[in-house]
């Protein structure tokens, strides 16, 4: 099944909008993509993932939003608020352009705080909510990405070492930084930090996908406890892959595929 | 007659739960390692199997990822100063580490 691409206007910026099916049904999924190098590692499962939704008739898709990929705007400019807002643009073109009634979020580690967000607004017609490996506290996910730029000193014992807590001050005292190839703004830091998976609204349907190595893959148990201690029902499972948002070498997890394409291909 | 205690047994590591919870630990952060890795067999790795400086997967880039990844799987939050080179020298010395973190969570 060969990629719809075409551009979306937002706020006078053009939007790179990659879509599978569109217009051949009235419920639709929007992938919420993951955050910096993450999204570059997992551009080739989330286009997998489109092709095997179209394929079974669900229509897919999934925006470069501001300041990634082949859309306008620079990633040091970039806002969480903005990235909610024109995922929100998107359904709504995808009602007027495509006649979809219902959106399902397909929300990948980060984007899954993200689609939470988004569906979080009652006024939108979303249907069911998965997430895919799920980033739940944004200070610690952004300790963990300014950790980057901090580890190479670690680990050569080249002098000079910077802590993540001098990072972060150097962040909000010059605006920006760079962190592994990404320019970093202070205001995008701030909103990350701010973020929780956290208030999860009551959709029909709340999924949490985990991926594992070994045979016999499991929830992690930081998962368990976070599941456990929701107030709201989330159905979970965990399929063996690699963790391909991370790893070196491009990773795929054809079993993730699978199950997503189970649930948000049909009635489950 | 007297047992020997695990804390004599593995001589620097934390006094830190049973024997079947340090196996499990020990199976759990190779588990960690080899999927972040993507090594093909971690399974004939024990607690005195050499990283840093062994494993040529393992630079600094890796090392950011594997915390990461132990970080998430353990629910566990590592800061700046408690990690060193040292830290990732054996499957042992990261196992005891995590252990650490695991027991007297801050």
């Amino acid at each position: 099944m060969k990629a719809q691409q075409r551009f979306l206007l937002h706020d006078s910026r053009r939007l790179l909008l990659t879509g599978f099916g569109l217009g051949t049904a009235s419920r639709a999924v929007i992938i919420v993509p993951p955050f910096a190098e993450e999204l570059n590692k997992s551009r080739r499962m989330l286009a997998l993932q489109g092709r095997a939704l179209g394929a079974v008739g669900v229509p897919c898709c999934y925006l470069d939003l501001s300041g990634t990929g082949d859309s306008d705007g620079e990633f040091s400019e970039a806002r969480c608020s903005r990235w909610i807002d024109e995922l929100s643009a998107l359904l709504h073109c995808l009602r007027s352009d495509y006649g979809v009634e219902t959106v399902d979020l397909l929300g990948l580690r980060f984007g899954a705080i993200v689609a939470n967000e988004l569906a979080r607004d009652a006024a939108l017609p979303i249907g069911r909510l998965v997430f895919w490996q799920p980033v739940t506290n944004g200070r610690q996910y952004l300790k963990q990405f300014l950790r980057t730029r901090v580890m190479a000193g670690v680990i050569s014992g080249s002098g000079g070492r910077e802590s993540v807590t001098e990072l972060r001050t150097a962040l909000a005292t010059t605006g920006a930084l760079e962190v592994a190839g990404y320019r970093l703004g202070d205001e995008l830091a701030c909103e990350i930090e701010a973020l929780e998976l956290r208030d999860l609204p009551a959709v029909p349907a709340i999924h949490w996908i985990e991926v594992h190595g070994g045979a016999e893959p499991a929830l992690s148990p930081a998962s368990r406890r976070f599941v456990q201690g929701l107030p709201v029902s989330v159905e979970t499972r965990a399929v063996q892959g690699e963790p391909f948002w991370s790893t070196v070498e491009i990773g795929l997890a054809p079993a993730l595929i699978e199950a997503t394409t189970q649930i948000l291909g049909g009635v489950e | 007659m007297r047992q020997r205690s695990l804390t004599e047994t593995n001589a620097g590591a934390q006094p830190s739960g049973s024997a079947d919870e340090q196996e499990q630990l020990l199976a759990q952060v190779k588990s960690c390692l080899g999927t972040t890795l993507q090594l093909d067999s971690v399974e004939h790795w024990t607690a005195d199997t050499r990283l840093l400086g062994s494993v040529p997967e393992l630079d600094s880039m890796a090392v950011v990822t594997v915390l990461l990844s132990m970080e998430e799987y353990f629910g566990i939050e590592v800061e700046d100063d408690e990690i060193s080179a040292e830290t990732f020298e054996t499957v042992g010395t990261l196992s005891a580490f995590v252990a650490g973190k695991l027991h007297h969570p801050h």
